[in-house]
């Protein structure tokens, strides 16, 4: 009887069959034509492939023929009714297409094992392990395929959900799906490896296997082979539309998958490593500048109560200007890497440090300090504590900044709540200094201790780095900690601030007016198609003109803040009172510039304002 | 009636916007818990809820393609088409209703998708950002909602081939992919990526004869899908269930259906590899910013650099215009046209120079009056171009030295720069003691290179470049770089022949200044002599190993110089080929076999200083023929 059910199986599934062994064939001979061509380390690369791709699209092919087929027509019940029991047409099912997969991997390997004769190694040791691997392998894809056949309508949503679940579980943990079991017989060292037996994978291999196997005969026997009948059933359309939703839901979350795999800790070797209380900085060139680093992290995290601040990397760039400091973009969220021409006899260790408490607070806020109501604070903070906390040789030059910003842009209630666009009016490092010079007189006003507890609070780390932040922020606003932390009204303050600040430019007028500056225009000069940038130098009266500088971006789709990397410059010849930059600009593009020099008693660069010049 | 058929079909596409409900909180979800919402990305969540990214009108129109084929094949399986006939209303308004409520669904994934984008951007606190912009929110919404109604119009049509509906839709895209890539004007046809115009900031620029063209071909589309829906799919279908029943029709659809896959994948990888390396890799552990490019121009110099860089740029080319009239000046040349300067990434060299163009590798030193040398090195490099019309460097293998020496030797006159030269001069008389270079060999670069060191023309070439100067005047120099544009000038000569003729068209004498160049070697080997006493004449002996050979150096060498072992496969390697490796404490170096395949190498021992490097001859060596154990 048993030669009954396989004289059937071959009769209804023979033109298929022999239509895929064509195409197999077919595409064997295409693989070992593409290991030729592409002088693949070993000709046996293309048994990888082929197996991986080929054999287990055949797998999936067969099966639904063998499987799917039979139980969506319900012609399962006719061989019921013959005297056989459902345990013999199961495996005669199973069996059949055993072999017919194991013919077609063997026979691939085979062919390139004699095409590649000549070139490899190949013992027969080593024909017998890839053998074994091969029919470990093959096994393994044909039970898996069957199972899944086995499920009838559920089978391609599984295969969709077992894919979304392998990538988030592969992401997550970083699993070698590669090296195990199974599929590690195909992928590890298969084509190298002519001398141990691949036991581990092998073993484990075939306890998937039986896994496998109770699974199928569960299915076929359970509830007289109903359940399996049952499954086989086409889809409602309600039921496709709940399948299609959970697995797109999967999908979806596939992208918190990315936050919940915990990168590596950032780290770097043979580094001098200052540790001063809580803070850990180290620095590739002197211990000198990690423990000056670390003492004033460790102030600033006193200062704040900050307890579980992060890690400092300093690495040395000969090649940067001396003046540039740039962080690394970490994946390990916990650490801040910075990078400066550290040994340059010019290097300003001290304008390094509120470099570095600036990314240092942004950091252990996870970027809640970019919240436009605390962007002020925190574009101050590092100034603040450097010169005016704790006053030294730079804290004049702090000042100077602060009263020049407030000559070039009168400060207000409004740019100070609209803090950007004041950063964009007077620059990053003279709209730093104006903030830090508000964060002084702010102390004066509320006491040291008052002012203390708002910063900390203002600066509080570990809120969460989701949803949990952003309400966190709408909970507590900065006009509310203000109020409740200083007793003091926000208007009277910033008055303060601006009277204070005025007073201050009064009395360095003298010193402002001998500083360089920026005088100029920038426009857009229209050609027949394109657009250029216009400037036009106004004689500053000087006998020596500065140098001066056109900083400018091209605003791409939705640039609002462009990145300073992105930022292009063209140096204008000293002798030239007008004239364009020679880039192009397309109807419609908008472009951000301004006029820039760098002031060596600023000891930072001064601009004309930023200007969004847009080609009509 | 019509307005029960579209209510019939509104009904029975609710699950649809049940999907669309779970798709929206479930992005929600996602977006609340993957980052801070009021601290996203404006430019993600622009791209991702607002303008249809390519990626999102993909999915879309998968969904459009389900729903089109659920409402049009459900009631071929259902048998319920036949209820409909049945009704007083005609085919044309069934179809009408369903399309209509497409268009319901389809409006709607756009204000719920666009409803969620304004939402999360809402929660943005910036003040440089103004999301509240209705005329660009406006404008967006049409252009999806055009977009929208030309990919309905492509899912009604597809759908309504039922079982060929993939196939159809797979071979089109595939066409469409290869035909791209070959024609990429093409790519106007791509009505998935239509909702993609010119984006310039906040400012959708249309291009609306693609847009009309579209919407005129959708007609066309809504049309077929009208006929097929009328009858033309059943026969199809009876089609495909009598191929299915013979070995070549089965056949036949497998191998269509396998060489559609097969081409898939194949333009998929293509397309893969080509946009491969354009995204940074998000999987990086630490990325820094590649900064921007500056422009800045002197006198005589256009220049770009990165302006991170711009202290050290801007040093440079302060001084540039002075650099570039000192070399002028020593060439009598005309200034001509401005030179570009690139000193925006880093080089093999420290400077390289082409035709009007010179790169400078800002990173190579720190010091000002390095890289003044270098750029005036490089500048006498163009004016030796220039002044031979390209023909100095088109015949270089015989006028390296003459370029290399005369840009050295200027370096030195322009630049003033005392330590240059004295190590050219170390260098050229280490060479003369050690391994003497003569005039035949040194118009030979190919020959130079093979038998022992290109870099050589420095050091020889400055000593004769200032040999010529001291016997005929510096102003010899640029009169034999001009000789080589003279109009009588034979093409064909090289080598020592070439050299000849040059010098006798300007009336010079090439043996006097070989002569005195020799002379000049000879006095500063004097002069340098307790330098060459120093340092060992390094030789070294072979055995074979079990992995290929070892070199065992039986020379040390003295403090501050490092004893060095280049390979190299054959002896026309090129240099960037050569491979360096240091001796161990007992001056072993182990040569692999597996570096040289054909049994057989060459190997040449050198010492190293901090400023140059002095060869011995090349070796040829090769592996015993035995097995390795």
């Amino acid at each position: 009887m048993i030669w009954t059910l396989v004289r059937k199986e071959v009769s209804e599934h023979w033109i298929s069959c022999a239509a895929l062994l064509a195409f197999l064939s077919f595409c064997s001979l295409l693989i070992s034509i593409y290991v030729w061509l592409l002088e693949a380390g070993s000709v046996l690369d293309g048994h990888r492939v082929f197996m991986s791709l080929f054999v287990a699209m055949a797998a999936l092919f067969i099966n639904h023929r063998l499987v799917t087929i039979e139980y969506r027509g319900q012609t399962q019940l006719f061989l019921e009714a013959l005297p056989v029991t459902r345990p013999v047409m199961i495996t005669v099912k199973l069996l059949l297409g055993w072999l017919l997969l194991t013919v077609i991997g063997l026979l691939n390997l085979y062919w390139l094992a004699f095409i590649g004769r000549s070139d490899e190694p190949i013992t027969s040791r080593f024909l017998a392990l890839l053998t074994l691997r091969t029919i470990g392998y093959v096994s393994f894809v044909h039970l898996a395929t069957f199972t899944m056949s086995m499920l009838g309508r559920y089978k391609i949503s599984l295969y969709l959900a077992l894919f979304i679940s392998l990538t988030v579980f592969l992401e997550v943990t970083g699993f070698e799906l590669g090296r195990f079991g199974p599929i590690g017989l195909i992928w590890d060292r298969m084509e190298y490896e002519n001398e141990l037996v691949p036991w581990v994978q092998l073993r484990i291999a075939a306890a998937m296997c039986l896994g496998l196997l109770v699974v199928i005969y569960s299915l076929a026997l359970v509830r007289e082979g109903a359940l399996a009948g049952m499954l086989a059933e086409k889809m409602s359309q309600r039921e496709k539309l709940f399948i299609t939703a959970s697995l797109l839901t999967g999908l979806a979350m596939t992208g918190l998958a990315d936050k919940l795999a915990k990168p590596e800790p950032f780290e770097l070797v043979d580094m001098h490593v200052a540790q001063v209380g809580r803070i850990q900085v180290a620095t590739s060139t002197n211990d000198e500048l990690a423990q000056y680093l670390g003492e004033q992290l460790e102030a600033v995290c006193e200062y704040l109560r900050i307890e579980h601040p992060p890690k400092v990397w300093v690495t040395d760039r000969k090649d940067l200007d001396v003046h540039r400091y740039e962080r690394g973009e970490l994946k390990d969220q916990s650490s801040l890497l910075l990078r400066a021409n550290v040994q340059h006899p010019k290097f300003n260790r001290l304008a390094f440090a509120a470099f570095a408490i600036h990314e240092f607070l942004d950091v252990h806020t996870q970027g809640r300090v970019r919240t436009e109501a605390k962007v002020w604070y925190w574009d101050g903070f590092g100034l603040y504590w450097l010169n005016y906390a704790q006053p030294n040789q730079d804290s004049e030059q702090a000042r100077l900044r602060a009263a020049v910003a407030f000559h070039d842009q009168p400060l207000t209630e409004k740019t100070v709540r609209q803090w950007r666009q004041y950063r964009r009016a007077v620059g990053d490092d003279l709209a730093q200094a104006t903030a830090a010079f508000g964060l002084a007189t702010l102390v004066r006003e509320v006491g040291p201790e008052a002012a203390r507890a708002f910063f900390s609070r203002l600066f509080q780390g570990e809120v969460g780095d989701d949803l949990r932040a952003t309400w966190f922020e709408v909970r507590n606003s900065n006009a509310s900690l203000f109020a409740s932390f200083t007793k003091l009204a926000y208007a009277d303050f910033i008055d303060r601030w601006l009277t204070e600040l005025s007073a201050e430019a009064k009395t360095r007028e003298n010193s402002i007016a001998a500083l360089t500056a920026p005088t100029g225009t920038l426009t857009l000069a229209r050609g027949e198609h394109k657009a250029q940038l216009h400037y036009a130098i106004e004689s500053s009266g000087q006998t020596a003109r500065p140098a001066i500088s056109i900083l400018y971006v091209r605003l791409k789709p939705f640039d609002v803040e462009p990145a300073p990397h992105q930022i292009q410059r063209f140096d204008i010849d000293n002798q030239s009172t007008s004239g364009d930059v020679d880039e192009f600009f397309d109807q419609g593009e908008s472009i951000l510039a301004t006029l820039r020099v760098f002031d060596h008693q600023l000891g930072c660069e001064r601009i004309s304002g930023w200007k969004v010049l847009r080609v009509p | 009636m019509m307005g029960v058929l579209v209510r019939k079909e509104l009904r029975s596409v609710i699950p649809y916007i049940l999907l669309l409900i779970v798709l929206i909180f479930v992005s929600f979800v996602v977006e609340a818990f993957s980052g801070i919402p009021h601290l996203a990305n404006v430019k993600d969540l622009f791209n991702d809820y607002i303008t249809f990214s390519y990626e999102n009108a993909i999915f879309t129109f998968l969904i459009y393609f389900a729903l089109m084929a659920g409402l049009f094949n459900r009631e071929y399986d259902d048998n319920t088409l036949d209820f409909l006939d049945a009704l007083p209303t005609t085919r044309l308004h069934i179809f009408a209703g369903k399309i209509m409520a497409a268009w319901v669904i389809m409006a709607l994934t756009h204000l719920l998708d666009m409803g969620a984008g304004l939402m999360w951007l809402a929660l943005q606190d910036n003040s440089l950002l103004d999301v509240w912009d209705w005329s660009f929110i406006g404008t967006t919404f049409l252009l999806r909602m055009v977009t929208g109604f030309v990919m309905v119009g492509w899912a009604a049509f597809f759908s309504l081939w039922r079982s060929f509906g993939w196939l159809v839709f797979a071979t089109i895209l595939m066409i469409y992919l290869i035909l791209s890539e070959i024609i990429p004007a093409l790519k106007v046809l791509d009505f998935v990526g239509l909702a993609a115009h010119d984006l310039a900031t906040f400012d959708w620029s249309i291009r609306w004869l693609k847009l009309a063209g579209h919407v005129v071909f959708a007609g066309f589309l809504y049309l077929l899908a009208f006929l097929l829906f009328l009858g033309v799919t059943d026969q199809l279908n009876r089609l495909l269930s009598v191929m299915r029943e013979n070995l070549l029709g089965t056949v036949g659809l497998m191998t269509l259906t396998a060489a559609m896959v097969l081409m898939l994948t194949a333009v998929g990888l293509v397309v893969v590899s080509r946009t491969v390396g354009e995204e940074p890799d998000e999987e990086e552990p630490v990325r820094f910013a590649s900064w921007a490019t500056a422009k800045a121009s002197t006198e005589f110099y256009d220049a770009v650099y990165l302006t991170d860089r711009a202290d050290s740029a801007r040093q440079l080319l302060d001084g540039a215009d002075n650099i570039h009239e000192g070399v002028r000046k020593f060439f009598g040349a005309d200034p001509g046209r401005k030179i570009f300067l690139d000193m925006s990434g880093a080089n093999r060299h420290a400077g390289v120079a082409f035709w009007n163009r010179v790169i400078i590798d800002l990173t190579e030193s720190p010091e000002p009056e390095f890289l003044q040398a270098v750029l005036a090195h490089e500048t006498a490099h163009v004016f030796l171009d220039r002044l031979s019309d390209n023909r100095l460097s088109s015949k270089l293998e015989s006028t390296r030295f003459f370029h290399e020496g005369v840009a050295s030797y200027v370096e030195w006159r322009v630049s003033g720069r005392q330590a240059s030269r004295q190590t050219y001069e170390q260098w050229a008389a280490l060479i003369h003691a050690r391994n003497p270079v003569r005039f035949e060999q040194l118009v030979n670069d190919r020959d130079l290179s093979a038998r022992y060191d290109t870099n050589v023309v420095y050091p020889l070439g400055q000593v004769f470049a200032a040999s010529i100067a001291d016997e005929y005047g510096e102003e010899a120099i640029p009169k034999l770089a001009r000789a080589f544009v003279r109009p009588n000038a034979p093409q064909s000569l090289t080598g020592l022949a070439l050299w000849q003729d040059t010098f006798q068209a300007c009336r010079l004498n090439l043996e006097k200044v070989i002569g005195r160049y020799q002379t000049k070697l000879g006095e500063l080997t004097e002069r340098n002599d307790s330098l060459i006493v120093s340092l060992p004449r390094l030789q070294a002996t072979l055995e074979d190993d079990e992995w290929g050979a070892t070199l065992r150096v039986t020379a040390t060498a003295p403090a501050d110089w490092t004893i060095i072992c280049r390979t190299r496969r054959t002896e026309a390697s090129a240099d960037r080929t050569y491979q360096i490796l240091v001796p161990d404490e007992a001056g072993v170096v182990h040569l692999s076999r597996a570096a040289f395949d054909s049994g057989a190498g060459w190997y040449q021992l050198g010492l190293t200083s901090a400023s140059f490097t002095v060869y011995e001859p090349w070796r040829a060596f090769s592996f015993s023929t035995a097995t390795p154990p």
